[in-house]
């Protein structure tokens, strides 16, 4: 059958010659004045171009990968007749090709998901303390924290005598510090350094209350979750930008997917906290509905924090709530003994006294 | 009969771009949604499907450039180089915890180099024109050498050999381009641009860097209409006003339609560039015999991870 002409390039130098289209039995055939010019199996001719009415279009050759002819619309049109079904073909091998990649990819996700805050505790154990030490100070310096520790001898000294009672033997040495701050807050940083800011103290009205919150920070110390959360994130930041690298709007999407895992995990760090430090005052015969009052405080602060509705999955926290309630559980009727003296605890108070006077 | 359909063009035949947005704008949405959704593993083959539309718009002497890398390759490409990645970091990380952070940005912006070069080295080896392949020799370590000592000239002479800098990086891309067997010519001089730049430099201060753009297209000028291919030379009408209009609006378009508009920014590019070049001379395709250096068999892995954009396909 003769299908017209066509141009044919050889892959050998950057000319191509006309030939005539002849499809002979399950080849086509390139000819001109001088003979056959080349022989493709019609299996092997793929679209590199399609022409269109106005446009002509490119074909090649599995077998031959350098050759090229480029046809027009009426050309094509009639072999494509004479070709296998290709699309048809190409169709079913591109949607098992597709469907291939959605379930590896659905076994990647699942397990990256799964193994990354499963490995980094390992990974945790086998940092060394000065390099713990370092991330922790490196930490506060970032904070910008170290300038605004407060310590005023006697503060220091209530303070280390209530952290002594809390934790008198820990398996991971602490320091604790109060930084004069704005934040109503504490943290727990790699390296045993815990950071109570001066704001948080300043709404506390009984040392329970203070027992609580740094119980709870011992709790992350001892389980290492400030460095377990930095290598989760790490884990997946890193994962982000090797799979995503150049396609913002898709890494975007799964940063955010991330986040929302990491925001899990760093939910499950805060119960696991709350526990181990419910835990430590029982051990130390301190009243545990001091936590329980600094927690009630701050959702008067922070009336969304006690939210545990749809928005709960936002949040790094349980619901205050949820905490209020397990630590009633825990509580008893119990008399407990005084921790620190009236003197002491308006020592501790007064801690950053010294430090905001300079 | 035989004919060859590059012999005795016409001078001054324009390279010609016949957009086609609308399959770009589906195949970037392939891309981005199937690479989400994949977990990026699609986005080896989506970004090689809309290079390969990219290229085939164009065409050089009424024959179209064709893109024959695969996804494959890319994917293997980026295979190969994790392990490499992963080094890099592991030491960024640790090295950020201690006082030597500033030593990471040394083998950081070497290894930038080292991916930018092999990047174009595979890009231009699966572009094909009249069957031919392209061809990048030359080694990007060499490469990164030359990127290196002319970054601590630049440094050490407070920007001054900037130009200069910018004609020798291109002096060795060129020297070491080649369509087949015919290698590409540069013919210019390092001293050239050496008053646009210190002009455009100093007027940077009071144009809020606007005249930069103008040292820009004069870099763009020289530098195609020095580079030669058998006997036809490049020449380009960009220019500083057309070059800083094109950056605002795509700047613009982004900004507006949140990145949406990435695709309308690429055909822009595309259009504006070929548009502006200009090729003058004849050529002899009888002569132009295909390269016995066989392409590497894996594409660009560092440089897809390391988030650079070297070329323009």
């Amino acid at each position: 059958m003769n299908l017209g002409t066509a141009r044919y390039f050889d892959g050998k130098q950057a000319v191509s010659r006309e030939v005539t289209l002849f499809v002979l039995g399950e080849k086509l055939e390139g000819k001109d004045d001088s003979g056959s010019v080349f022989q493709w199996p019609l299996n092997s001719i793929r679209v590199k171009h399609r022409p269109k009415q106005d446009e002509s279009g490119l074909i090649s050759s599995l077998q031959y990968p350098n050759t090229r002819l480029s046809l027009n619309y009426a050309v094509f049109q009639k072999l494509n007749v004479a070709l296998p079904n290709n699309s048809f073909r190409s169709f079913t091998s591109s949607t098992v090709a597709i469907f291939s990649i959605v379930l590896v990819t659905l076994l990647i996700v699942g397990a990256l998901v799964w193994s990354v805050p499963r490995f980094t505790p390992s990974i945790v154990d086998w940092i060394p303390d000065q390099i713990r030490k370092n991330i922790g100070e490196h930490a506060l310096a970032e904070f910008e924290l170290q300038d605004h520790r407060c310590d005023h001898p006697k503060g220091m000294k209530a303070l280390n005598k209530l952290v002594q009672k809390i934790l008198p033997n820990p398996k991971i040495p602490v320091s604790v510090n109060v930084y004069s701050s704005v934040y109503v807050n504490a943290i727990a940083l790699p390296g045993g350094h815990v950071a109570i800011f001066s704001e948080l103290l300043d709404t506390m009205k009984h040392p329970d209350e203070l027992a609580g919150v740094l119980a709870h920070e011992f709790g992350h110390v001892q389980n290492n979750d400030s460095l377990d959360a930095l290598l989760v994130h790490f884990g997946y930041s890193f994962i982000t930008e090797v799979i995503l690298g150049d396609i913002e709007e898709a890494e975007l999407l799964l940063s955010l997917s991330n986040h929302l895992i990491e925001l899990k995990h760093s939910r499950e760090a805060e119960a696991n906290a709350d526990v181990y430090g419910l835990q430590l005052l029982e051990k130390a015969n301190i009243n545990p509905n001091g936590l329980q009052t600094v927690f009630k405080h701050l959702k008067t602060l922070e009336p969304s924090e006690g939210d545990d509705g749809w928005t709960s999955f936002l949040s790094t926290h349980p619901p205050i709530d949820a905490r209020i309630h397990n630590i009633s559980k825990e509580s008893s009727k119990k008399r407990y003994p005084a921790i620190l003296s009236k003197r002491e605890w308006k020592d501790l108070k007064n801690i950053c006294l010294i430090h905001e006077d300079k | 009969m035989d004919s060859s359909v590059v012999e005795q063009k016409v001078a001054k035949t324009q390279i010609k771009f016949r957009s086609d947005l609308g399959a770009l704008y589906g195949y970037w949405l392939l891309h981005i949604c199937l690479s989400f959704f994949t977990l990026g593993i699609y986005s080896f083959w989506g970004r090689t499907n809309v290079r390969r539309h990219l290229a085939q718009c164009i065409s050089v002497f009424n024959e179209r450039v064709e893109y024959i890398g695969t996804g494959k390759e890319l994917f293997f490409g980026f295979l190969k180089a994790i392990p490499l990645f992963i080094l890099g970091y592991i030491l960024l990380f640790v090295l950020s915890l201690t006082p030597l952070i500033a030593l990471v940005f040394i083998p950081a912006i070497y290894i930038y180099w080292i991916a930018s070069y092999g990047s174009m080295k595979y890009r231009f080896s699966r572009l094909t024109w009249c069957g031919i392949r392209g061809h990048l020799s030359g080694s990007s370590f060499t490469y990164a050498n030359l990127s290196f000592w002319r970054a601590f000239l630049d440094v050490i002479t407070f920007g001054i050999l900037i130009s200069h800098t910018d004609i020798e990086k291109w002096r060795f891309t060129i020297k070491h381009s080649a369509i087949g067997d015919t290698k590409l010519k540069f013919h210019g001089e390092n001293d050239a641009l050496f008053g646009t730049h210190i002009i455009t430099g100093i007027l940077a201060i009071f144009t809020l860097g606007i005249s930069r753009f103008w040292y820009m297209a004069a870099l763009k000028r020289y530098q195609l209409e020095h580079t030669t291919f058998q006997n036809i030379q490049l020449k380009s009408t960009i220019t500083g006003g057309s070059l800083w209009w094109l950056m605002t609006s795509n700047l613009c378009i982004l900004i507006f339609t949140l990145g949406l508009g990435r695709p309308i920014v690429i055909n822009r590019n595309f259009r504006f560039y070929t548009e502006h070049t200009h090729i003058v001379g004849e050529l002899d395709g009888s002569k132009i015999l295909q390269s016995k250096e066989l392409p590497s068999k894996t594409g660009e892995g560092l440089e897809s991870i390391l988030d650079l954009d070297t070329g323009i396909l």
